[in-house]
């Protein structure tokens, strides 16, 4: 589902925000990426949906080389991938259930067919009693169950999530990993970046540790911190 | 019923949330609007006016050219009669009129007024009798002069005289309107395109958060941009449409007025053809596309 070899993502003036990242992640698998602000967690990610191209290495998510991603191909990799960010990015002009439908209707959807599957995703995720109203009259959980529903509305064969918990208290924590891991039972390869605490102690999965822009199994971390 | 689709779209997609994102900011798509309205309103304003200050300068040279053929003193009334036919046959004569040096007498006399006793002394034998020609005026100077050179050499003719003076003065105050109007056309169109460019820059900026999703759910091509320059398509229509109605309501207001205190200088006024109204309205709708593909540049770069 991802497989990065050697990815190295370098801005001009020399620094290395991610550095020779080398993992896979299978499809179905969920797996937990981790360390410490400014480690190269999010460009790391934001590479993995097309928003970065790769300055050298090779990478390929759901088939899609990384480093051959024309305007074309990075939108087809998204509609075919689910995307949630530690905020929502909600258009908070349109009620629930057409932020929601919104994905479905770009991927192709006739507006009844996508706001039949935006209202099935929201009662999904208990949602349906929002559906009409307006994004900003929700709590920061709330919204956040939208932003995933709209994720999952395209049925995706991944879910990448950048800090999704990192605005919301424990108990919106707790829900939203919960469905996290739901997604995950469904079949749905999860890839999650995050430093929540609270996140990381109720995800018991296989973990990336991040540090300096390079990528360890969590295995060789510790290994190697022993070292 | 088979619905038009548009990449993968329906066109009602692309209406609806054109629709949509003019009704969800109604004050940047006031603004936008209003800009589209004040520069089409300028644009329209320029047009009436230089239309019909075109159209009575041109009325006035409508009048024609007088052209007065003076004759030998000695000529025959049977030459005068061949001259006349003569004169009569071209196309571009509108009537030749013959001036005995009576009349000729008796019209500078007249003219004279209390002066008259100027001519004391004098007869009316000093004067030429004369043909005076009235000629259309769709005439261009090259003809006018080919006829003025062939009246000069026929037999009995003594001299051809003629209002030029009055006419290149007339052809001066064309060229200077067709300039103004150019000038402040120009200048018109550089003021407008500044504002609406201005005002689709921050209509963008509104948007820019909208833009920024659609991209994180895959929208592209034309599923991302087509519905804001829709959007913009309906601001410029609305916009234009808007202006020619005020255009409307200020020209009649402001015409019957004007004819009734200057009727010697403005006999009629004349609004816009339907044409160009239509015009005005295409140029609006052009403005509302073109500044919402300039606002969405700012949006190119992003991946």
């Amino acid at each position: 589902m991802i497989r990065l070899y050697k990815v190295t993502k370098e801005y001009p003036g020399g620094h290395a925000a991610v550095r020779d990242a080398t993992f896979h992640v299978a499809p179905g698998e969920l797996v937990l990426l981790t360390g410490p602000s400014g480690s190269g967690k999010s460009v790391l990610l934001r590479m993995l949906f097309g928003a970065e191209s790769p300055t050298s290495g090779q990478g390929v998510v759901n088939g899609r080389n990384l480093s051959r991603l024309d305007s074309a191909t990075i939108a087809a990799l998204r509609r075919e991938i689910g995307l949630v960010f530690q905020d929502p990015r909600l258009i908070d002009r349109l009620p629930v259930v057409e932020n929601v439908a919104l994905a479905a209707e770009v991927a192709g959807e006739s507006r009844t067919q996508a706001m039949a599957h935006a209202l099935e995703m929201l009662e999904m995720f208990s949602l349906a009693d929002f559906a009409d109203r307006l994004p900003c009259v929700l709590s920061a959980g709330d919204r956040q169950r939208v932003g995933l529903a709209r994720a999952l509305v395209n049925r995706p064969v991944l879910l990448i999530a950048d800090e999704p918990t990192g605005n919301l208290d424990p108990d919106a924590t707790e829900q939203i990993v919960a469905l996290l891991k739901r997604v995950h039972d469904d079949g749905t390869a999860v890839f999650i970046a995050t430093h929540d605490e609270g996140a990381l102690s109720l995800l018991d999965c296989r973990t990336l540790m991040m540090c300096g822009g390079r990528v360890f199994e969590e295995d060789d971390a510790r290994i190697a911190s022993s070292l | 019923m088979i619905k038009p689709r548009i990449s993968g779209q329906p066109a009602s997609y692309y209406l609806r949330r054109a629709v949509d994102s003019i009704l969800a900011t109604p004050v940047i798509a006031g603004v936008t609007m209003t800009s589209i309205a004040v520069s089409v309103l300028l644009a329209g304003a320029l047009l009436l006016v230089g239309s019909n200050v075109y159209r009575i300068i041109q009325a006035w040279g409508a009048t024609g050219v007088d052209v007065s053929i003076y004759l030998e003193r000695n000529v025959s009334e049977q030459r005068v009669l061949e001259l006349k036919n003569t004169l009569s046959s071209d196309p571009t004569v509108l009537s030749v009129r013959f001036v005995s040096q009576d009349e000729a007498w008796q019209f500078l006399a007249d003219n004279l007024g209390d002066s008259a006793d100027l001519l004391a002394g004098l007869d009316a034998s000093i004067l030429p009798p004369s043909l005076e020609v009235s000629l259309g005026r769709a005439i261009d100077d090259a003809r006018l002069d080919a006829l003025l050179a062939t009246w000069t050499a026929l037999p009995g003719v003594d001299d051809v005289q003629y209002n030029r003076q009055w006419i290149d003065r007339l052809r001066s105050a064309m060229d200077v309107v067709r300039w103004v109007a150019w000038a402040l056309g120009a200048l018109a169109l550089i003021v407008s395109a500044i504002i609406v460019a201005a005002t689709f820059q921050l209509a963008a900026f509104s948007r820019r958060e909208e833009m920024e999703v659609l991209r994180l759910v895959g929208a592209v091509g034309v599923v991302y941009w087509g519905p804001v320059l829709v959007a913009g398509f309906i601001e410029g229509v609305i916009g234009s449409a808007a202006a020619v109605g005020l255009l409307v309501i200020i020209y009649r207001v402001v015409a019957p007025p004007l004819v009734s205190e200057l009727p010697l200088l403005v006999q009629t006024l004349d609004f816009l053809a339907p044409a160009q109204c239509l015009t005005l309205i295409v140029w609006g709708a052009f403005l509302g596309v073109a500044g919402s593909w300039l606002g969405m540049q700012r949006f190119a770069a992003w991946r």
